[in-house]
């Protein structure tokens, strides 16, 4: 090979991509309570990108100063509500935090 | 073997596979490739790489479709 | 039974090469103008060995041919059924090779992969003390919402910091490049992995050199000339049944 390689830190670069290769989809074993789990998981995920726009989006209003104390209030209460609600299926369904996610290809991940 | 050049070698490869495995012209039709080469592209980085272990399995041939390290 | 037949590359002319390595026979297969630079393979029993060997002969043969020609490298294990399936591929392709052939002739590639202290970079960022401390006075809802915000900028400052460093390391490259792909942050502390398409005789090393000595707090694995397999330009494939 006739290349300059140079690594400050050979070993923090391998650590940190070995990181990209754990989001890479792997085969997909299709076994009936595998596709239950599986859908459970393309919906909760979908859900779960769905509420954290919708925090972002609160987010921004409340910093630009949008948001009259009122609206701070009922939002407040919803956002609790839906974070507690998306918790609680996450645990019917027996899913973590790092399995909502999709794989997206060249676009990376989901969230 | 030289720690030095082991570590030269190995971001050579790094690089290298970074770029081998999932870049280039990838053809989706056409292609003929068993089941135990589609799991050895699906190892990725993190297999060929991390584990000296795995390495030698593969080297020797211990792994076979059926058994790769990373099948569910 | 007709070997099968391992791809390395395209190349933009219809003589192809032909040599020997180990014990593998390079030679090729063309198409009108273009050419499939491959070697016979029988399926199982050559990819048994191990993968980096493997990697490091695809990437050698696809190097040697970088002398003479474009070449558009192969994905690693691109093995085709037979002659017939090689040279449909080239057909049904031909197009959308020729127009990589011109944008890529005399161009090379090079990788830039830089890591920053992001847990550094949170510290200083911080977050608000203050607010915290009304906490007690206030409802769980405003509360939820105030931590919520302050978790909001914070992310905010981090992902501005990411974006100012990254303009500020590719500005060093994007005027000699043709191209490039930036991906940014990938993980917590990869900040930048980039490849930049450039001309032959560009002088990526003074840049990178120069790179070094102004953001020297960064960490980075510069490498290159590479062919350019970042850089391929494929429409999408079309359902073949």
């Amino acid at each position: 090979m006739n290349q300059t390689i140079e690594s400050d830190a050979p070993e923090d670069f391998m650590a940190e991509i070995e990181k990209l290769q754990d989001s890479l989809p792997r085969k997909i074993n299709a076994s009936p309570e595998n596709v239950e789990k599986d859908l459970a998981k393309l919906v909760l995920t979908l859900l779960e990108l769905i509420r954290q726009l919708l925090e972002k989006q609160g987010m921004r209003r409340m910093d630009s100063g949008s948001l009259s104390d009122v609206e701070i209030e009922r939002l407040g209460e919803t956002f609790m509500k839906l974070e507690s609600k998306m918790k609680e299926m996450k645990t019917v369904f027996g899913l973590q935090d790092q399995e909502l996610n999709l794989n997206l290809g060249p676009l990376g991940n989901l969230m | 073997m030289d720690d030095d050049f082991i570590k030269r070698r190995d971001v050579t490869l790094l690089e290298i596979l970074d770029r081998v495995l999932d870049k280039g012209v990838v053809i989706s039709g056409d292609i003929v490739i068993s089941v135990a080469d589609v799991d050895l592209v699906y190892l990725g980085l993190r297999v060929l790489l991390s584990s000296v272990e795995t390495m030698e399995k593969l080297r020797i041939g211990t792994i076979e479709p059926g058994n790769s390290p990373l099948k569910e | 039974m007709q070997p099968r037949i391992y791809v390395y590359g395209i190349i933009d002319s219809a003589k192809g090469p032909e040599f020997q390595r180990t014990d593998r026979r390079i030679y090729s297969i063309a198409y009108q103008d273009v050419a499939a630079v491959v070697s016979d393979c029988a399926l199982l029993e050559d990819f048994t060995g191990a993968v980096e060997e493997r990697a490091l002969f695809h990437e050698g043969v696809v190097e040697t041919l970088m002398d003479d020609f474009t070449v558009l490298p192969m994905r690693l294990l691109s093995v085709f059924g037979g002659r017939e399936q090689v040279v449909s591929m080239l057909c049904k392709n031909h197009v959308a090779f020729k127009a990589n052939f011109t944008r890529l002739a005399q161009k090379v590639e090079f990788g830039l992969k830089v890591l920053w202290p992001s847990e550094k970079i949170r510290e200083r960022i911080g977050t608000n003390g203050k607010l915290s401390a009304n906490f007690s006075n206030v409802s769980p809802a405003k509360a939820f919402m105030l931590e919520k915000l302050e978790e909001y900028k914070h992310e905010k400052a981090f992902l501005d910091e990411a974006e100012t460093l990254t303009l500020k390391v590719d500005a060093f490259f994007s005027g000699l490049a043709a191209e490039k792909k930036l991906r940014k942050l990938q993980t917590e502390r990869l900040l930048l992995n980039a490849s930049y398409l450039v001309k032959k005789d560009v002088r990526m090393t003074d840049a990178f050199d120069k790179l070094k000595t102004a953001l020297p707090e960064l960490e980075y694995q510069f490498s290159g000339p590479w062919p350019p397999y970042n850089f391929i330009v494929l429409p999408h494939p079309q359902n073949e049944d």
